[in-house]
């Protein structure tokens, strides 16, 4: 199970990282940590003729928290993320549901490598951080030789492990601009660190009591993370209830038709997203009784 | 012991002082392994070598139309590529070791020559100076398949209509064996209570952590060296001399550290062949590192059976009668057993229990499958599985205690030995006092009394409670019976001791070393013969060159009951001349002689006498002693088991079932188990704790999946899921010791134990949560809230808030 | 064939200078040029953790980690925790508690372990067993393994208390 060869090149920055991507004209990789790049290679399930190395740019490990929002860098780590307030994380804390959600993703010398851009790129829907990155409408930015453009996390996602960037577009940080009173993410895995069954992400945004918006995002049930538009038409207009609740995961699961696989059939995982939501949206209101997430 | 407690420490006290046995003796291969200098066979610095990579069908049954390596041999590394047409004469077939009377016995082709059976089967082998190299080249092959329609399961596949997997056997029935005893149309016709139910055991795999490796070096004298991953080094040595056409003596079979096995070693596999051919032909170090994907689709997988069975019995729970129609799956071909796992399934199908007319059939199905042969516990978790839950049906059905119904109809240890209805006879055991020790470890008592009592609603977990009971037939034997069987191999074990010119204690044997601590198992068993220190013997395994004798190796919970009982016999013999030739030397009774701390002395003197350095000086230089009269001090004794030693015990868990996403958690797991006397507690625990992993995975998590096409849809570790730290319970170990009247050293076999319970014992407390059988595995969370959903309480249950 | 890398690799405290395929990864430089066998390698996919390295005081999975990433990392392996006559407290730890059977998982158990409890020296028992649950082993039940981590955490506590 050994790679097929390929050139290897650590870029120096990012603007000769952008000029390395633009004249390969498609036929090279990005690699950061290379925790699910490096399996593909092995699966000789991709093919690249040179590998481009960013994890070292440290153009794409800043983090930033500001008017516009709170900025991700894409080269930041999981284990970065998880282990919290210091060096290039450490603007994050604003958003602690990043904290809360990092431990769920894969074994702890997974993330210590792996990072929070490469994650969004490989556009896995069953990634924790695309769930969010969708739950809280996030905005990629992606740069090329030419320039940088920010991709709504609705449109940046665009199938199966497969994303909006063109080939010469680099993603360099994701931008969560607006941060919620309250968010969970909340999975079901067969094992301890596998990949998600079913994911369910909530978020609340509250100007004191009363509820401004709401938003909830499945992920591992559709080729893309989806969000539950009628739930959260349904959330946002009223209030919190057990029956609100209910209804709402009712609403979520209904129209989904997640394709079965190794883990269960259709109608399980449909089911499980609204045991799941139901869940998540119970979690929710716990942490705004004890404004944990201020 | 909680998982809190410390773990039992040597027992310093005793070493040295003739009282090995029983006692925790550390093994001497730890240093090594936990400094990093191991050395499994990939580690073994032999400096340079050549690779093997495969090229596998990449379907599940096809006609091979066109096959070129042109290309691939001219490839940058390349030194070879081989097909079935350069193989001629040799290609196989893949050796089996017991064929059933009756068994279809395909030829199983090292190398494909014209049609594939299984997807991955391999088709032709590139060697070259590097894997990935090789693997580059295995791209270049050009070959072309005709697809014919596969068949995937074995109940289809017995279907009249099912494509045939092998046409020429015309048939997909590989094997068939029905037996009966009683009279099971009466019992049946007039029992009050008959429960009926369909039962599946999921497909499963070994998956030991060492991929198979193999590595085969020609040396200048004409002998190949060959060190694989193998449980039986001798039976592979004369088994690949013969495919090979060529004298044992041309092969020496070195097994070095491995990593795990649990079955999956107990093979020839088509990839071993065609190594040691590859580096007989280049005269070149070959080596074959298999990699996890490729162990998915090569290395055999288990279990795989279906069970049609019925239970017969009088109102107050007294089994009549039972009927088991048990259709199994082979695979492709079969393994080096044969239907073997299926066969001992058979054996165990009614436990322990007094059955008084039964009628089990079996039917083996081929299908375009990797093969389904031997994994720890071998046919005996599904039979376990099986009538355990047909146990606890009939229970709820009579509204009896699930353990009263079992101790009505166990034979008690005044029944000792019983005759099982299948043919096999316990040899020991006390079943009511492992039920009374399991009972009180789990709170069985207490957690019905706390049901008892009313609860409001149902609520979203539910508690449950389940037990299983077995009997592990360990230490086949004797010879003579196994024959007729089907057996191309016997049941003994020869194990030589010496005492060496500088006085250090050698034992040689063929039982191998998998990681279960046998070297130092059989140390301990010699040192309390010799008076010695267990660390001052040394054992040696796994070298068909040092090892004189030996045959089935390390398989079937055999090693500690056969070898060890050589072992013991070796080493009585050898502190016999040691007294013998002491007893000259000093002119003294050899009766009045003591063997203890490396010296021969007499009782109450231990001033006169000699070191067992000095002895064995004077054995090599004969300066005192007539030729005829001592020869070497070394002892051989060989150990024919003339029974099975029955190993025995009941598992009993505790589960918390989430009616909402079907996932079930261990609350608490107890073992209680008998396997005689135990030699070292630390290593049995290991092997009963260790083989319990493997069990609780089987029931919850571990299942391979073929798509209707015959891919493996689950060929990697990421989705063949074992348990992790994080899935394994806090379990209690409790031992009860039932010496074996059949053995010298009263031990019986405990490797695989562990296995056998767990899938029974789990998938009853989880029928007791939900009120719903759990008849078939693994309880997966989507399985479980498919069950969940079965029941009117939990349906209502669902739409409530937690 | 592609171009090779020269990369420096400071491994268990000595340098070295290797020419490496881009497409060769830390573990199989380890094993095959410096004859560092300790380090396991079986899944080549991440998933099972025998291949476990510290690399840069983090521990990775050696197998899904290119040689040409890590070029000038400081590594550590198996071999660097102690000598036989000199055992690690971990591996004093693993034999003592019968943490080990077949043993091929074992160094990257330790590897695993060893930043544990280095990363995180007063990690909660959930937290460890979370943490331990990155790594496979198909013998022990792994009772053996958390036993002797928790053993030398409450050691380590024992003689350097940390504010909690």
């Amino acid at each position: 199970m050994k790679p097929a060869p390929f050139d290897y090149v650590r870029a120096s920055d990012l603007d000769h990282a952008l000029e390395l991507l633009a004249y390969s004209e498609g036929e090279a990789k990005l690699i950061a940590g290379g925790q699910s790049l490096n399996p593909m290679l092995r699966l000789r399930l991709a093919a690249p003729t040179l590998l481009i190395d960013i994890s070292r740019l440290p153009e794409l490990r800043r983090s930033e928290d500001s008017p516009n929002g709170l900025r991700v860098g894409a080269g930041i780590t999981h284990y970065e993320i998880e282990r919290g307030a210091t060096g290039a994380a450490g603007a994050l804390a604003r958003l602690p549901v990043l904290g809360r959600t990092a431990p769920l993703i894969g074994h702890a010398p997974i993330r210590t490598r792996g990072t929070f851009g490469g994650s969004i790129a490989h556009a896995d829907p069953a990634s924790e951080w695309c769930l969010l990155a969708r739950l809280l409408d996030a905005r990629v930015t992606a740069r090329n030789m030419d320039g940088e453009r920010e991709i709504p996390a609705e449109t940046f996602f665009e199938g199966f492990l497969t994303n909006a960037l063109h080939d010469d577009e680099i993603l360099t940080s994701v931008l969560f601009p607006s941060l919620p009173t309250a968010a969970v993410v909340l999975e079901l895995t067969r094992r301890h660190g596998d990949f998600a069954i079913a994911a369910v992400g909530a978020a609340v945004w509250m100007t004191g009591t009363t509820c401004d918006s709401f938003h909830l995002a499945l992920g591992g049930v559709g080729s893309t993370v989806l969000r539950a538009t009628a739930a959260e038409q349904l959330l946002t207009a009223g209030s919190l209830t057990e029956a609100a609740i209910a209804e709402a995961a009712e609403l979520a699961a209904q129209d989904l038709a997640p394709s079965a696989d190794i883990h269960g059939p259709t109608e399980y995982r449909r089911h499980l997203v609204k045991v799941l939501t139901r869940r998540a949206l119970s979690d929710l209101v716990q942490q705004i009784e004890d404004g944990t997430d201020d | 012991m909680s998982d809190t407690e410390p773990a039992p420490q040597p027992d310093t006290a005793a070493h040295g002082v003739g009282r090995h046995i029983g006692s925790t003796v550390g093994r001497a291969e730890d240093v090594r392994l936990v400094t990093g200098r191991g050395q499994y066979l990939a580690d073994l610095p032999v400096g340079p070598r050549l690779e093997l990579a495969f090229l596998r069908a990449t379907d599940a049954s096809a006609r091979i139309v066109h096959l070129d390596t042109t290309e691939a041999a001219q490839s940058e590394g390349v030194v070879a590529v081989y097909t079935a047409a350069d193989m001629a004469g040799v290609n196989g077939p893949v050796p089996v070791v017991w064929q059933q009377p009756g068994l279809l016995l395909p030829d199983y082709p090292a190398l494909a020559p014209d049609f594939v059976r299984y997807a991955g089967q391999p088709v032709a082998a590139v060697v070259a100076s590097s894997r990935a190299l090789a693997e580059d080249a295995l791209h270049l092959i050009d070959v072309d398949y005709e697809p014919l329609p596969p068949v995937v399961e074995p109940l289809a596949a017995l279907d009249p209509d099912a494509p045939i997997v092998h046409p020429q056997l015309r048939t997909n029935e590989g094997y068939r064996l029905a037996t009966s005893t009683g009279d099971v149309a009466t019992a049946f016709t007039d029992a009050p209570v008959v429960v009926e139910a369909t039962l599946s055991i999921q497909r499963q795999t070994a998956l030991p952590m060492e991929c198979r490796s193999i590595m085969a070096q020609p040396g200048a004298d004409g002998r190949t060296t060959v060190w694989a991953t193998i449980q039986q080094p001798h039976l592979f040595r004369d088994h690949m001399a013969a495919v090979l056409h060529i004298s044992t003596d041309q092969l020496h079979i070195v097994v070095p550290d491995l990593g795990g096995s649990f079955g999956a070693y107990y093979e020839i596999y088509p990839e071993d062949i065609v190594t040691v051919f590859a580096a007989m032909a280049l005269n070149a170090t070959v080596c074959y590192l298999e990699d996890r994907q490729e162990s998915f689709l090569s290395t055999v997988h288990a279990r795989e059976q279906v069970h049609r069975a019925a239970l017969a019995l009088t109102s107050d729970g007294r089994i009549l009668g039972f009927r088991d129609d048990i259709v199994a799956n082979l695979g492709a071909f079969v393994d080096y057993s044969g239907a073997g796992t299926a066969t001992v399934t058979t054996t165990c199908a009614c436990g322990p229990y007094d059955v008084p007319a039964t009628e089990i059939e079996l039917r083996c199905a081929f299908t375009n499958t990797v093969r389904v042969g031997a994994y720890r516990g071998f046919g005996m978790p599904e039979a376990t599985f099986a009538i355990e839950r047909m146990i606890d049906m009939a229970a709820t059905r009579l509204q009896m205690d699930p353990v009263q119904l079992r101790l009505k109809n166990l034979p008690g240890p005044d029944r000792m030995p019983y005759t099982m209805a299948t043919g096999p006879a316990i040899d020991s055991g006390d079943f009511p006092s492992l039920f009374e020790s399991a009972k009180e470890a789990i709170g069985y008592d207490e957690f019905l009394a706390k049901r008892a009592s009313p609860t409001n609603g149902a609520p979203r977990r539910r508690a449950g409670i389940g037990v299983a009971v077995y009997v592990e037939l360990t230490g086949s034997g004797p010879s003579n019976q196994m024959a007729p069987r089907g057996y191309r191999s016997p049941g003994w074990e020869g194990v030589s001791a010496e005492v060496r010119r500088d006085g250090t204690i050698r034992v040689c044997s063929g039982s191998s070393h998998l990681g279960q601590g046998i070297r130092t198992g059989l140390s301990q068993i010699a040192a309390d013969q010799l008076g010695v220190n267990p660390a001052q013997v040394v054992v040696i395994t796994g070298d068909t060159d040092l090892v004189r004798h030996g045959n089935r190796g390390s398989i079937g919970s055999r090693s500690a009951v056969v070898a060890g009982n050589a072992a013991h016999g070796a080493a009585v013999e050898l502190a016999a001349k040691i007294k013998a030739m002491a007893a000259g030397l000093l002119e003294v009774d050899a009766q009045d002689l003591v063997l203890h701390g490396g010296r021969v002395s007499v009782r109450g003197a231990d001033e006169v006498g000699l070191s067992f350095r000095e002895l064995a000086e004077e054995a090599f230089m004969r300066q005192r002693t007539a030729v005829a009269e001592h020869p070497m001090l070394e002892a051989i004794s060989f150990y024919d088991p003339t029974g099975l030693p029955a190993s025995s015990g009941v598992h009993a868990a505790r589960v918390e079932v989430d009616v909402e996403t079907g996932e079930v958690e261990i609350v608490d797991y107890v073992i209680v188990h008998d396997c005689g006397v135990v030699i070292n507690p630390a290593l049995v625990d290991g092997q009963v704790l260790g083989g319990t992993a493997q069990g609780i995975g089987g029931a919850l998590l571990e299942e391979l999946v073929y798509d209707a096409n015959g891919q493996l849809k689950t060929a990697s570790m990421m989705d063949y899921l074992v348990p992790t730290a994080a899935e394994m319970p806090t379990v209690k170990i409790l031992h009860q010791e039932t010496r074996s009247p059949l053995n010298p050293l009263g031990v019986k076999g405990a490797g695989e134990a562990g296995t056998i319970a767990p899938p029974a014992a789990l998938a009853n407390a989880v029928s007791d949560a939900l009120g719903v059988p759990a008849n078939h595995l693994p309880l997966s969370p989507a399985t479980v809230w498919r069950l969940a959903r079965q029941d009117h309480d939990v349906a209502g249950a669902e739409s409530g808030p937690r | 064939m592609t171009d090779k890398h020269l990369i420096r690799l400071t491994v268990n405290g000595t340098e070295h200078d290797i020419t490496v395929e881009p497409r060769t990864s830390l573990a199989d430089v380890l094993r095959d040029d410096l004859g560092l066998t300790g380090t396991h390698v079986t899944c080549e996919q991440g998933i099972c953790g025998a291949c476990t390295v510290i690399a840069d005081g983090q521990a990775i999975r050696s197998c899904i980690t290119l040689a040409v990433q890590v070029d000038d990392a400081k590594v550590e392996t198996a071999e660097s925790l102690g000598s036989p006559a000199n055992l690690s407290d971990l591996q004093q730890a693993f034999i003592e508690e019968h943490a080990l059977q077949c043993g091929f998982c074992t160094p990257g158990f330790l590897m695993l372990a060893t930043w544990l409890l280095r990363d995180h020296p007063t990690v909660d028992d959930d937290a460890m067993r979370a943490v331990m649950s990155s790594n496979i082993c198909r013998c022990t039940g792994y009772r053996g393994i958390l036993r002797a981590v928790r053993r030398v955490r409450d050691a380590q506590l024992a003689e350097r208390p940390y504010p909690s």
